[in-house]
């Protein structure tokens, strides 16, 4: 009787298993000769699996993936507004005489975290 | 920890020699690849300190979950303390495959046989050590992390994507606690300028110590790419500024960046109180270990149960 494979390629063996699709196959076998001739003919990656779709398995309740009250501390969204702040901050500092004028780097993107987060929220 | 018996065998150097220059050539490994006992050591050692310091992290800012002054605080916090334990976690994952048990690993860590960070061997006093935390500590971690993205071990790498996104996000509350407080009364302003005087110099240690013109194990392994200096260096420029701006001054007086090199001037911290620190010796190690045991043994019912084999229902 033929069963669901789900099918999970590699495009690099340093990258993680990446859904790729399913075949229907009788047994573990023809579900890799099945997926090899359905996904990968075309250089599309270095080693790919196949699980059978049983052995799966779903969480199923989306509701419970919700977030029933506010929760956006954990998104890069509930974090928005925050050029704002660091003016206002800066503002008040420069208001009292408390900011620190010194020689600095110019080029202050060191590290892309601003650049990052803003392309995620 | 087990030590490294040299082995003469020309088939082993050869290995050895044929790894190197994988390595060289930007290879990555995988931990089913064979792999010199060095490279083995090294990372698992390295991994292990890291994974130990996220579950021992997660400590100085748990104390402040119940102290936190807003529920909003309370609840961001708390999901922060999460990610961090869930990052030991997948980090302990990825060292048990060089060959060390996770029960073997959590009972040094306890046991105080294994290291972890030195930032976390204080104490925190107010609600700015915990700004202090958030912005420049895990802002430390994320320039050491994001440099190890170029690591030649590859579950280190993968594992590490995931953390590094999460570390940017922990990045974005931190500075939000700080500029809340700098937004604040001049009570507010005191209390974070205050913690960024008590963690400054447990930062600089927590880079480590500038080249020694020892070997460097991790270097020459590519287990690490950048140097403890470029580190500091690129924490420096990233942080410093931002600081001023806010009219936050950093306790070094030397502390000056030399725009003919492109580099900061800093002050060293004392080496030897950072080597009395990170080998057990702070001041809160012992309360953080005791409290860690003791909840690991609060907790063994969960492993007992999860590990018994399963009953049929009635």
């Amino acid at each position: 009787m033929s069963e669901r494979w789900e099918v999970f390629g590699k495009r690099t063996l340093d990258d993680p298993w990446t859904s790729v699709g399913a075949v229907h196959a009788p047994d573990r076998e023809m579900a890799l000769l099945l997926a090899k001739e359905s996904f990968f003919r075309h250089g599309e990656g270095v080693d790919f699996a196949v699980v059978r779709l049983d052995d799966i398995h779903t969480f199923g309740r989306p509701d419970l993936l919700e977030f029933v009250t506010d929760k956006s501390y954990k998104l890069q969204t509930g974090y928005t507004g925050m050029g704002d702040k660091r003016r206002k901050a800066h503002e008040i500092a420069r208001e009292t005489g408390a900011v620190i004028d010194r020689p600095r780097p110019s080029d202050k993107r060191v590290l892309n975290t601003e650049h990052r987060s803003r392309s995620a929220s | 920890m087990t030590t490294t018996t040299p082995r003469v065998s020309d088939a082993y150097a050869e290995r050895t020699a044929a790894f190197r220059a994988h390595i060289d050539a930007g290879g990555m490994v995988e931990a089913t690849d064979w792999m010199p006992d060095e490279y083995r050591e090294s990372a698992l050692k390295f991994i292990e300190m890291h994974a130990n310091s996220e579950i021992m992290g997660a400590l100085p800012e748990r104390e402040w979950i119940a102290r936190a002054p807003s529920l909003r605080r309370k609840m961001s916090l708390t999901a922060k303390v999460q990610d961090e334990v869930g990052h030991g976690h997948m980090l302990y994952r990825v060292a048990e495959d060089l060959g060390k048990s996770r029960d073997a690993m959590i009972s040094d860590l306890i046991n105080g046989k294994t290291k972890f960070h030195n930032v976390f061997h204080y104490p925190t006093y107010t609600w700015g050590d915990v700004a202090v935390i958030g912005y420049l500590i895990d802002g430390a971690a994320l320039v050491t992390q994001k440099a190890l993205l170029e690591s030649s071990y590859a579950p280190y790498v993968r594992v590490l994507k995931r953390i590094c996104a999460e570390e940017s996000l922990h990045q974005r509350h931190g500075e939000d606690l700080v500029l809340e407080l700098c937004s604040g009364t001049a009570e507010q302003r005191q209390m974070f300028q205050d913690a960024v005087n008590r963690w400054w110099d447990p930062i600089m240690a927590f880079f480590g110590t500038p080249s020694t013109g020892r070997r460097d194990v991790l270097l020459e392994w590519r287990l690490k790419v950048k140097s403890n200096e470029e580190l500091r260096q690129q924490f420096l420029t990233m942080f410093v500024p931002k600081l001023w701006d806010l009219g936050i001054s950093v306790p070094d007086e030397a502390l000056a960046y030399d725009e003919a090199s492109g580099q900061w001037q800093w002050t060293e911290p004392d080496w030897d109180d950072f080597k009395r620190v990170v080998t057990g010796h702070g001041p809160m190690t012992e309360t953080r270990l005791a409290w860690r045991r003791w909840m690991h043994e609060a907790h063994s019912w969960v492993r007992e149960t999860l590990h018994s084999p399963t009953r049929a229902a009635a």
